[in-house]
C-alpha cells in the first residue's frame, strides 16, 4: 500500500453509543474533476494514530472498485474534521 | 537521583519529515541534504535545523541560507512550521508523561525526566529508556535520543554522545572513558568565549578542563570557572523542577525586520508592538519589573542597548512603553534600525511593591485596563482590540514571539 493522502467527500455513520464513526460511502476527485463514489464494503478494523503529534484515526477498509476487491486505508484528521484516502 | 534526558534528534526537520511523509511525500527529507530555514525575503533567511546528510556539506545551523546553498547547490529547503512543532512537542511529553510526573521541558524539543522514584526505571535503566525511544518513534514517526545520568548534567551529556536514535549511559564511573576525550566545546555551557578562554591555557577537551586546578580556572572564567569544572567532572546538584515551579528571572521579545526603521515613528510604534506583548507575558506570569532594557542593531549590523532601573516596579504597557521610548530616545542615533527588542528583568511579586511618591499616573486604573485587554485578547485574538496608533497602519498590534507567542522557548518557558 502506498500513501497517497486525498481528500475525500465523505458519508460516515455516527452510531448511537458515539464511539468513533463509521465511514459509509465516500467521493474521490479524480484528475479530470469528475467524481468517482465508492461505497466501503467492509470496514474491517481502525486504529488511533499520532504520527508528528497529529492525532487521526486510520480505518482499513475493503471496496470492489472497478471490478476489482481492494484494500485501502481512510484516515480522519480529528483536529480539522477532515477526511483522507490515506493509503491504496 | 536517575535523569533522564529525551532530545527529538534534529528536532525541525524530523518533525517537518514525518509530516511530510504522512501527506503522501515519496521521499524521507533525513535523508538527502535538506535544511529548515527562515524565510530570506523577510531577513529570517538562517538554518534553523539540517538533515545528517547536508551537514556532511559542512552546512552549519546559524548560518545563512545563502551561504548554506553556495555548500551544496542541491540543498532542500523547508519552511518552519511552528504549530506542527507544538503539536510534535505535546505528544512527546504526553507519551514521557506515562512514565513519570516530574517532566522538565528544556526546550521545544528537549526534556529531563526524573526517573528515580520509578522502580522499573531505576532496575532496568537502559531497557526503559529504549523503550520509550522505540514508543516515540512507532508511535510518533521520528526519532529521540535518551540520554541516563544520575544527574542532569551526565544525562545530557550521555545523550549528545552519539546520534540519531540512540540510548547512552553515562554514569560516573564512565566519565573518564566518555567524556573526558571530547573537546571542551562539547561540554554544556561551554561556549565560543569559554572555548577561547580556555585554549589560552591549555585546555583543549574535557579531560583537561576536569583536572585543571579549581582556583586557576576561578582566575580565569570567574565563578563559571568553578561551574564547568564541576560539569567536566559530572557534579551537578541541580533538581529536575517541574516547569510551572522554575521561577523565571527575565523576559523579552525582539524582532528583526523585514524593512530597516529610519523614523521616529516607525521605532516608537514598533517598539510599542514590541513592549505590548513583553507585558502581556509579564502580567501573565503575575510579576513587575524593576529594570527596563532596549537593544537596536542598526543597519550596519553593529548593536548597542540600553537600561534603567527604576525606582519603582512597573507592569503595565504603557508605563513599559514609556520606559523604553525614553531608552529609545536617549540612545537612537538616527541610522536605520534592523532589528530591535525590549528585556524586562529584576522581577518581583506584587506583595512587595513599593509605591512611589512621584507617580503621576493612576496606576490602579492602568492595571484594570490592561488585565480587561489581556482576557479580550485571550478569548478573541490579539486583534481583536489593539491601540489606535495601528488603527490603518501596516504594522501589527502586538509583535515578536515566535508562532504569535505559542510555542516553548529555550528553558522550558512558554511565552
Amino acid at each position: 500500500m502506498k500513501i497517497v493522502a486525498k481528500p475525500i467527500k465523505t458519508m460516515v455513520i455516527f452510531e448511537y453509543e458515539g464511539n468513533i464513526p463509521i465511514p459509509y460511502k465516500f467521493k474521490l476527485q479524480m484528475d479530470d474533476g469528475s467524481e468517482k463514489l465508492i461505497r466501503i464494503d467492509r470496514c474491517i478494523t481502525s486504529y488511533r494514530q499520532k504520527i508528528a503529534g497529529i492525532d487521526t484515526v486510520i480505518y482499513e477498509c475493503q471496496s470492489v472498485i472497478d471490478g476489482i476487491e481492494k484494500r485501502y486505508r481512510l484516515k480522519y484528521i480529528l483536529a480539522d474534521c477532515r477526511w483522507q484516502l490515506y493509503a491504496i | 537521583m536517575l535523569v533522564f534526558h529525551v532530545d527529538a534528534n534534529s528536532a525541525y526537520l524530523s518533525w517537518t519529515a514525518a509530516a511530510l511523509l504522512e501527506q503522501g511525500y515519496e521521499r524521507d527529507i533525513r535523508e538527502i541534504p535538506s535544511a529548515i530555514a527562515g524565510d530570506p525575503d523577510n531577513r529570517h533567511g538562517i538554518i534553523l535545523t539540517k538533515s545528517i546528510p547536508a551537514g556532511k556539506y559542512g552546512i552549519k545551523t546559524g548560518e545563512s541560507l545563502y551561504e548554506a546553498r553556495r555548500k551544496c547547490p542541491g540543498l532542500e529547503v523547508y519552511p518552519p512550521d511552528y504549530d506542527l512543532y507544538l503539536l510534535c512537542s505535546e505528544a512527546m511529553f504526553e507519551i514521557l508523561n506515562e512514565y513519570t510526573p516530574v517532566i522538565q521541558r528544556y526546550s521545544i524539543d528537549e526534556c529531563f525526566c526524573d526517573m528515580t522514584s520509578i522502580k522499573r526505571a531505576r532496575d532496568n535503566p537502559v531497557e526503559t529508556a529504549s523503550e520509550i525511544k522505540e514508543r516515540i518513534k512507532r508511535e510518533l514517526g521520528f526519532t529521540v535520543n535518551i540520554g541516563i545520568g544520575k544527574n542532569k548534567l551526565c544525562a545530557k551529556m550521555a545523550g549528545e554522545l552519539k546520534k540519531p536514535d540512540m540510548v547512552h549511559t553515562l554514569w560516573p564511573e564512565e566519565i573518564p572513558g566518555k567524556l573526558w576525550p571530547l573537546p571542551v566545546r562539547e561540554l554544556f555551557m561551554v561556549g565560543r568565549a569559554s572555548e577561547k578562554k580556555l585554549s589560552g591555557i591549555g585546555i583543549e577537551s574535557i579531560g583537561d578542563l576536569a583536572k585543571t586546578d579549581r582556583l586557576l580556572l576561578k582566575t580565569v572564567l570567574h565563578s563559571h570557572g568553578l561551574l564547568i569544572h564541576d560539569y567536566a567532572n559530572g557534579i551537578d546538584d541541580s533538581e529536575v523542577t517541574v516547569n510551572d515551579n522554575i521561577i523565571q528571572k527575565g523576559l523579552g521579545n525582539g524582532l528583526t525586520y523585514p524593512y530597516d526603521l529610519e523614523t521616529r515613528e516607525d521605532i516608537y510604534r514598533e517598539l510599542l508592538a514590541l513592549c505590548e506583548r513583553v507585558s502581556s507575558r509579564l502580567r501573565r506570569l503575575g510579576r513587575y519589573a524593576g529594570c527596563v532594557s532596549v537593544y537596536f542593531r542598526s543597519s550596519n549590523l553593529s548593536g548597542y542597548s540600553h537600561q534603567v532601573k527604576l525606582c519603582g516596579r512597573i507592569n503595565t504597557t504603557s508605563e513599559i512603553f514609556d520606559t523604553a521610548r525614553g531608552l529609545a530616545d536617549e540612545m537612537w542615533k538616527k541610522e536605520p534600525v534592523r532589528a530591535m527588542s525590549v528585556s524586562l528583568s529584576d522581577l518581583s511579586d506584587k506583595d512587595c511593591i513599593q509605591t512611589s511618591l512621584f507617580d503621576v499616573r493612576d496606576k490602579e486604573r492602568e492595571e484594570i485596563l490592561d488585565s480587561t485587554v489581556d482576557k479580550i485578547r485571550e478569548q478573541f485574538g490579539t486583534k481583536s482590540i489593539f491601540r489606535a496608533v495601528f488603527a490603518n497602519s501596516s504594522v501589527e498590534p502586538v509583535k515578536g514571539g515566535v508562532n504569535d507567542g505559542n510555542y516553548i522557548m529555550m528553558g522550558g518557558y512558554k511565552q
